[in-house]
């Protein structure tokens, strides 16, 4: 019985699919890694540190500095540009934004500061995650500027970033300051 | 009888009074509001039958006290550290609350951890896990850690979110919010009028039901979107990737967005179209399907 | 409008068989050029194999991510790699080889960095979307949720067909220890599917 039931399961086991496609073409990240060997990896799925893209300072105060290709030209972007470079027909990211932000920001920087170094590690690790999907798209923008789906995702990309930093912020000195007798 | 006195003496020294164990109670209104605050260690909140709140637990060598206070409705339970606190402030608290109470859980570094609470439910904390049973609306939050809401497929409203770490939701019905960064969002057996989940680096896992005029949203940076529609869906459907294949067991075939990229896009009208499912992805694959 | 549709496959096997010739002596050429650092050789090669290595990956670990990362690991590290390529086994088998590989490395990178995003993969694995249909579906659906030596075993000789001295060479396990996993696969597989009824 046991026997039938295991050769039944060869014969199925051979009749799966051995070929299956990937869901997404995985041929750029590989293309652009064997063309330029030296650089470190660039692998969006896990979205590690890399160095094409590097971002410095972990606090709300953000300066992006984008390299672009092995010898190309060094960009070095402040968080208020980015935000302009967001600001296309219907949509805009104008002043009103750059104040919600700023506010948040306060608060946010406030409460680094008070957060346990694993904790605060793991926020600056996730928050970084966000700024690179940033500049990811923003790059993508680039070369399809008027790519209605990739203005939408930059747009929702800030507004992750400011998610992190609204729900992060203020939370110790809320729990802290609670009825406080 | 010298003996036995004895005995008693040695008793009664070998357990000094410790400090750090708390036993406290109070009676309550029986749906009233219940706060609880906790620095670090662990909160555990029971609904029981009683209109009474029991404290019981551990408090850290260098708590300074347990406030544990009524006033009218209001019950508080807070931990109180000193400011500079460092070492020694870890406070296992175990909390039996009046089952109808409403209840608000702070803590920064600290598992939470709520059962058999009809009431409403807020639990926050900053570095720890937050599982929850849900019978009435929930905000659930964490930083660096999971939360896990489960309820009993009764309308509320859930809201749920994390910055490291994954998100489930199981058997929650009515309408919910679900974020994360780096993380999972699941939400499984539920049944839905409003849903928005999203994470930027994980996949969205979605098994429920979305009503008529029901409004679904659910998008990754970095990640696969997996979605189940238990039942038919009647909505527009909108899905789209800049870099990834989309799947679906019902509607037309998703079309590339150009020729030349590998981003593709899925739009048509399911049923009577009265609602919205709004589905995308930078870089990852979408399934689809209604059974 | 079958007529039309016989008329054509036979066209179409023809073609195919044409086709795979072709491919066969193409391959061939594309490697040389590979081997010379023609990137655009390379990706003639990566089109070709893609499918498959990606399959091994999937399967292997159970996990889309996990897969797809595996699968851009695997041809970069073939690309590194193709000066050593003799040729003295098929193209396919030194990409699996790769690709194991691969798998395995990165089972051992994450254990070391206890990267939590690995490990969210490893322990929920995603319901991997292949053209498996119907039973197919639910016996592939049971390989990801096996035990990890367990599964990297059925999948290269049950699955891929390799014998057990290749797989157990393959993934650096002794031969016996590679004939224990498989019966312990079949066993948990037996198991999980007779409470599905599965009827092959």
């Amino acid at each position: 019985m046991t026997d039938v039931r295991e050769d039944k399961l060869e014969t199925a086991a051979r009749r799966l699919a051995t070929d299956i496609s990937p869901d997404r073409d995985l041929w750029p990240g590989i293309a652009e890694t064997i063309a330029s060997p030296r650089r470190p990896r660039w692998t969006p799925m896990l979205a590690q540190a890399a160095a094409v893209v590097l971002l410095i300072g972990a606090s709300s105060a953000v300066t992006y500095v984008a390299v672009k290709g092995q010898e190309g030209p060094v960009v070095q972007v402040a968080p208020e540009l980015l935000f302009e470079q967001a600001s296309f027909g219907s949509h805009n990211l104008g002043p009103g934004f750059q104040d919600a932000r700023n506010m948040l920001a306060a608060e946010f920087d406030a409460e680094l500061v008070r957060l346990a170094p694993e904790v605060r590690d793991d926020v600056e690790a996730n928050l970084k995650i966000v700024r690179i999907a940033i500049v990811e798209i923003s790059q993508a923008l680039e070369e399809d500027p008027d790519n209605v789906l990739l203005q939408e995702r930059l747009l929702r990309a800030y507004r992750d970033e400011l998610s992190v930093l609204r729900r992060v912020g203020g939370l110790t000195r809320n729990v802290m300051m609670r009825n406080d007798i | 009888m010298k003996k036995l006195t004895l005995v008693i003496v040695g008793v009664l020294f070998a357990w000094p009074v410790m400090a750090g164990e708390v036993d406290e109670t109070l009676d309550a209104a029986s749906d009233g509001r219940v706060d609880i605050s906790n620095i670090a260690g662990s909160v555990t909140v029971r609904g029981w039958s009683r209109d009474q709140v029991e404290v019981t637990g551990t408090l850290g060598r260098n708590v300074e006290k347990l406030i544990f206070e009524r006033n009218n409705n209001k019950v508080t339970i807070k931990v109180k550290v000193p400011r500079k606190s460092g070492r020694g402030i870890d406070s296992d608290l175990h909390v039996n609350v009046p089952e109808n109470s409403s209840i608000d859980v702070g803590a920064v570094s600290a598992d939470i951890e709520v059962s058999d609470v009809l009431g409403e439910q807020s639990l926050q904390t900053v570095s720890g896990d937050v599982i929850t049973a849900a019978a009435a609306d929930v905000v659930a939050g964490s930083v660096s850690g999971d939360v896990e809401v489960s309820g009993d497929n009764s309308d509320i409203e859930a809201e749920a979110s994390t910055v490291s770490g994954d998100v489930t939701l199981f058997r929650v019905s009515g309408e919910v919010s679900a974020e994360s960064v780096t993380g999972d969002v699941v939400v499984d057996e539920g049944s839905f009028d409003r849903v928005d989940v999203g994470t930027v680096n994980g996949q969205v896992l979605f098994q429920s039901a979305l009503r008529k005029d029901g409004k679904f949203s659910a998008e990754t940076v970095n990640g696969a979107v997996d979605v189940e529609f238990v039942g038919a869906v009647s909505a527009k459907v909108d899905v789209d990737t800049i870099n990834g294949r989309i799947r679906n067991c019902f509607g037309p075939d998703a079309e590339r967005i150009s020729k030349y990229g590998p981003g593709w896009t899925l739009n048509f009208t399911s049923g009577d179209g009265d609602g919205r499912v709004d589905i995308s992805t930078v870089n990852g694959g979408i399934n689809l399907c209604s059974k | 409008m079958a007529a039309l549709l016989t008329a054509n496959s036979s066209d179409y096997s023809q073609k195919m068989v044409t086709a795979q010739t072709d491919a066969v002596a193409d391959e061939a050429a594309w490697i040389r050029q590979a081997q010379r650092s023609d990137a655009r050789a390379f990706e003639a090669l990566y089109r070709l194999h893609v499918d498959k290595v990606y399959g091994l990956c999937l399967r292997m670990t159970g996990n889309v991510s996990e897969a797809e990362d595996c699968t851009q690991d695997a041809f970069i590290q073939a690309w590194n790699k193709l000066g050593k390529f003799r040729g003295d086994s098929a193209f396919a088998t030194w990409l699996h080889r790769i690709a194991v590989n691969t798998v395995l490395g990165r089972i051992r990178k994450s254990k070391r960095e206890q990267d939590r995003i690995q490990l969210v993969a490893d322990t929920a694995p995603m319901p991997v979307a292949t053209s498996d249909t119907g039973e197919l579906r639910d016996l592939s659906d049971a390989v990801d949720r096996l035990p990890r030596g367990a599964r990297h075993v059925f999948v290269l000789h049950a699955v891929y067909g390799y014998s057990h001295d290749e797989a157990a060479n393959m993934l650096g396990i002794a031969a016996g220890t590679s004939k224990a996993q498989l019966h312990r696969a079949r066993k948990l597989l037996s198991q999980q599917l007779k409470q599905q009824g599965f009827e092959a």
